[in-house]
């Protein structure tokens, strides 16, 4: 019985070493493990909520919804950006260590200048990251977790640059550029008015998908000549109408907003869709460059590829000809040929 | 209740059997009991891991599905780190599969990545599931230290060495590799290195590769003999202050220089030497180059170590250049558009010297080499580093050097010699050239003399183009001119050891921490007499399964015995 009680005693010593030795093993590796430099979210899937802000004050709250992702409960979200910020956050890793000399000073860009970036699982508040300057060589970005002592640097294996531009607080940054958004098949009226031109002018309505008219706004006469098929396509580019980017107050143009307003318009669309919303975009020619050449009209004073513009006269946006090519059209354009 | 009693006992034993063998694969513990301390660490790299304290992270692309001799590689690697972080605790290290991605277009942008970062890629064939397939394996690691990143190549390339001795010579290596890129990394004063100007030598974009993989652990510099500076305040020039200009650098290479030393010249490199800086000579005995064959079916190579003029200077230090050119039957290949032939004016040496600068290095390719000879100079020890195949000439110069010989290479009765010296390496006290000379002289007075160096060492190779990268003409991924790693040859997609065998050199010269030694650590791979074997095979099989079942029987039958004396009583 003795013997036994030796090999018992024997047997659980060896079983706490072993126990405390696989407690201690880190297979491939001899990081200390994942909780001070684990950036990473292998399931992104699960993100149903991420807060960016920062101290300028900016602050975007981008939502996962059934429609997509949404901007403080607003604005559809660019998809680009939320893509690249998903791959960011499934995949940044550990790049290296930072210097303890240098952990003060990166502690202290993090204060200032970092984005603080809060990542929700359902209702819970899965991770907090804050995102810091870029290393001097421009490989990699300093971060921080809220509950981790020191802050790393991180990047994404096999890519050459930094993540930091990548975490966007500004919300405008965020609002996907569609100066007007809905589905094609919701619209009710399409109003296109050339201030210059009132005989180009027109107004489609639509009753249902079958009967779809257009009016001249020069006489209000409902135009019979009108090709039904044109109109449809019409109907579908302005229904998804880009614009190339927003105009903020902190942008030097922004100053020109009124005397904009105030002026004549190249265009001025209105869509209006079967719930009563109105979308209004309106496009104002920029002047050129002294360098610039127009080759379709040498002596045109105006810039050939871009229009400012306006969301229902609101914010202000920069549009391009190319982007308009399938609504800038005519009456006449839209008729049978 | 006996039986139950047994059947415990029995598992507990069996459990703790178990328990043992477990906790040995957890607990990494060796006892190194071999000759040559195989297991243990030099001083050298324990002095070097005691010397950071902040924490250092290796990367280590060795992780995956390999065949036994990477696996061998991949855990003699982790064992090595294992082995360094019990004598420094702050070095960190994690095992990469860089393969292991959401999409081929990032494992293409990881690679690309690893390439540009300075790791080799390897094509590992494998037999799997009956095919075979090619994987592209990234033998090395990437130490990340502060801000500072630098790679380790783990696996010793050497052309035409098996995979498996391949794999011998990258784990007697390991240590070196990992501890070398420890020290650049952590290193804050490093050496000066200079590249001598004035006499038409290799320029800047000749010698860029070279240049860029001594900047990891020296600092690099170009040094023109011939341009004095003038003092500031009363604009005169000084040779003294030149002197003490060209004593800064802590080794000097001298490049394929193509115009002649003037006593000025020699006289600045003597006492250079004398106040212990380090040179590397890469001398062209003869003036050929392939550029001639462009136009010509064949030129006349003629002498060019004359011109130089540096002759004395050397032979007093003891080495002659020969002005001849060396060929040989081992040769590096030439792309004729068509295929690929060997010139035997390219001599293709395998370094066959123990020494830690050649030691299992790959191939070098020298081009219109010269041979060396040794001279008698007291104090001076010779090391032949680099010697041609048993199967090599010498010609004399003058000499033609014809297209024709790729075609149709000379016979084989005509390679007799064996051995001929390319590279040799000097180290001792050397005696000044201007000892019992005039001098020349500096406001009227004979400039000072250094009669007798310091400890010195100087590396002489009767090659200057074994330092010189190639331009890049072929690869239309890159820009044309864009230096190419020194070594390759572009029109073969060859790689050769030129680059190791001159960093090697560098820093057995300037490395005072003995770190370099490590490479000339040999481990003895011991394996059977084949003789023995074939002779005493059915003895030791008759030996190996009898004896331990007769033991036991024999065994069982005492046990037998004692048991039946013990309780019939």
């Amino acid at each position: 019985m003795k013997k036994n009680l030796l090999y018992l005693i024997v047997f659980i010593v060896l079983l706490a070493v072993a126990g405390y030795l696989l407690s201690e093993d880190k297979g491939n590796s001899s990081l200390e493990g994942p909780q001070n430099y684990d950036f990473a979210i292998k399931d992104t899937a699960a993100i149903t909520k991420i807060v960016l802000s920062d101290k300028t004050p900016n602050k975007s709250t981008i939502q996962r919804t059934s429609e997509g992702w949404i901007l403080d409960n607003e604005y559809p979200v660019r998809r680009d950006a939320i893509e690249v910020l998903m791959e960011t956050l499934y995949r940044m890793e550990l790049k290296n260590f930072v210097p303890q000399r240098m952990v003060p000073e990166v502690e202290k860009h993090i204060a200032v200048y970092g984005k603080r970036v809060e990542i929700y699982k359902g209702d819970q508040l899965a991770k907090v990251i804050y995102v810091g300057l870029q290393t001097s060589n421009d490989m990699a970005t300093y971060m921080k977790l809220e509950d981790g002592d020191l802050p790393y640097a991180v990047h994404i294996p096999g890519f050459n640059g930094f993540l930091n531009t990548r975490f966007i607080t500004e919300p405008y940054l965020w609002r996907a550029r569609n100066a007007v958004r809905i589905n094609a098949a919701n619209i009710k009226e399409v109003e296109m008015i050339y201030p210059d031109s009132l005989e180009a002018s027109f107004k489609i309505r639509v009753f249902s998908p079958d009967s779809i008219y257009m009016v001249s706004l020069e006489n209000q006469e409902v135009d019979r000549k009108f090709s039904t098929l044109k109109g449809k396509l019409y109907l579908a580019a302005c229904a998804q109408l880009k614009y190339e980017g927003e105009i903020i107050p902190s942008d030097p143009i922004f100053a020109r907003r009124d005397s904009l307003l105030a002026s004549t318009p190249v265009f001025r669309l209105t869509v209006t869709s079967t719930n009563g919303k109105v979308n209004k975009v309106s496009g104002y020619k920029i002047k050129a460059a002294p360098e610039t050449i127009d080759y379709d009209d040498p002596r045109s004073f105006y810039d050939p590829d871009r229009l400012h513009g306006f969301i229902n006269d609101n914010r202000m946006i920069l549009l391009q000809y190319y982007g308009l090519r399938n609504v800038l059209k005519s009456k006449e354009e839209l008729e049978q040929d | 209740m006996k039986k139950r009693r047994d059947i415990v006992r029995f598992l507990l034993f069996i459990g703790i059997v178990f328990l043992v063998n477990f906790i040995g694969s957890l607990k990494f513990f060796r006892l190194d009991l071999t000759a040559e301390k195989r297991y243990s660490l030099s001083d050298a790299t324990i002095q070097l891991l005691e010397s950071f304290d902040d924490v250092m992270l290796v990367k280590v692309y060795l992780d995956g599905d390999f065949p036994a001799g990477f696996q061998r590689l991949q855990l003699e690697t982790r064992q090595m780190l294992d082995e360094f972080r019990a004598y420094n605790p702050n070095l960190q290290y994690s095992f990469i599969d860089p393969t292991e991605n959401a999409s081929e277009e990032e494992t293409n942008d990881v690679f690309q990545q690893l390439q540009f970062k300075g790791l080799k890629p390897y094509q590992l064939s494998m037999n799997k599931d009956g095919g075979s397939s090619v994987k592209t394996i990234f033998p090395g690691a990437l130490l990340n230290y502060g801000e500072s990143e630098a790679p380790a190549l783990l696996l010793q390339d050497q052309l035409g060495a098996s995979p498996e001795s391949q794999i011998n010579s990258s784990i007697e290596n390991l240590e070196f590799s990992l501890a070398n890129t420890i020290r650049a990394l952590t290193q804050s004063d490093k050496p000066l290195v200079g590249f001598l100007q004035g006499h038409d030598e290799l320029g800047p974009r000749e010698v860029a590769d070279f240049a860029r993989e001594l900047s990891n652990n020296y600092q690099v510099n170009l040094f023109n003999i011939r341009e004095f500076k003038s003092d500031s305040t009363n604009e005169d020039i000084s040779i003294a202050g030149q002197q003490r200009r060209l004593n800064r650098f802590d080794a000097m290479v001298i490049a394929k220089p193509r115009k002649a030393f003037n006593d000025l010249d020699k006289y600045l490199l003597d006492q250079y030497v004398m106040n212990g800086g380090r040179t590397i000579w890469l001398l062209d005995g003869i003036e050929a180059s392939m550029d001639s064959l462009s136009e010509k079916s064949q030129f006349m190579s003629l002498p060019l170590f004359d011109r130089l003029q540096l002759n004395d200077l050397l032979f007093k230090y003891g080495v002659r250049v020969n002005t001849d050119i060396v060929g040989d039957m081992v040769a590096a290949g030439v792309n004729d558009q068509r295929q690929i032939r060997p010139w035997i004016y390219f001599p293709m040496v395998m370094p066959q010297s123990k020494h830690p600068i050649a030691k299992d290095l790959n191939a070098i390719w020298l081009q219109f080499a010269s041979s060396l000879d040794t001279v008698i100079a007291e104090g001076v020890k010779k090391t032949i580093l680099l010697r041609s195949s048993p199967y090599s000439v010498r010609r004399a110069s003058p000499a033609i050097v014809s297209l024709a010989d790729l075609y149709q290479p000379p016979p084989r009765e005509r390679f007799r010699e064996s051995g001929i010296p390319l590279a040799i390496l000097l180290e001792g006290k050397f005696q000044s050239l201007y000892q019992n000379r005039v001098r020349p002289k500096e406001g009227g007075e004979p400039l000072k003399l250094k009669a007798e160096s310091v400890g010195n060492q100087m590396l002489v190779v009767g090659d200057g183009d074994i330092i010189r990268n190639q331009m890049n003409v072929v690869n239309s991924d890159m820009p044309k001119g864009a230096p190419l790693p020194l070594g390759y040859d572009q029109y073969t997609g060859t790689q050769y050891g030129n680059k190791d065998f001159l960093v090697n050199a560098i820093d057995y010269m300037l490395d005072d921490s003995g770190l370099i030694d490590i490479r000339s650590r040999e481990l003895k791979i011991r394996l059977l007499d084949l003789n023995r074997v074939k002779k005493q095979r059915l003895s030791w099989q008759l030996v190996n399964t009898l004896i331990p079942s007769l033991s036991i029987i024999l065994l069982g039958i005492l046990n037998y015995y004692w048991r039946r004396r013990k309780y019939l009583k």
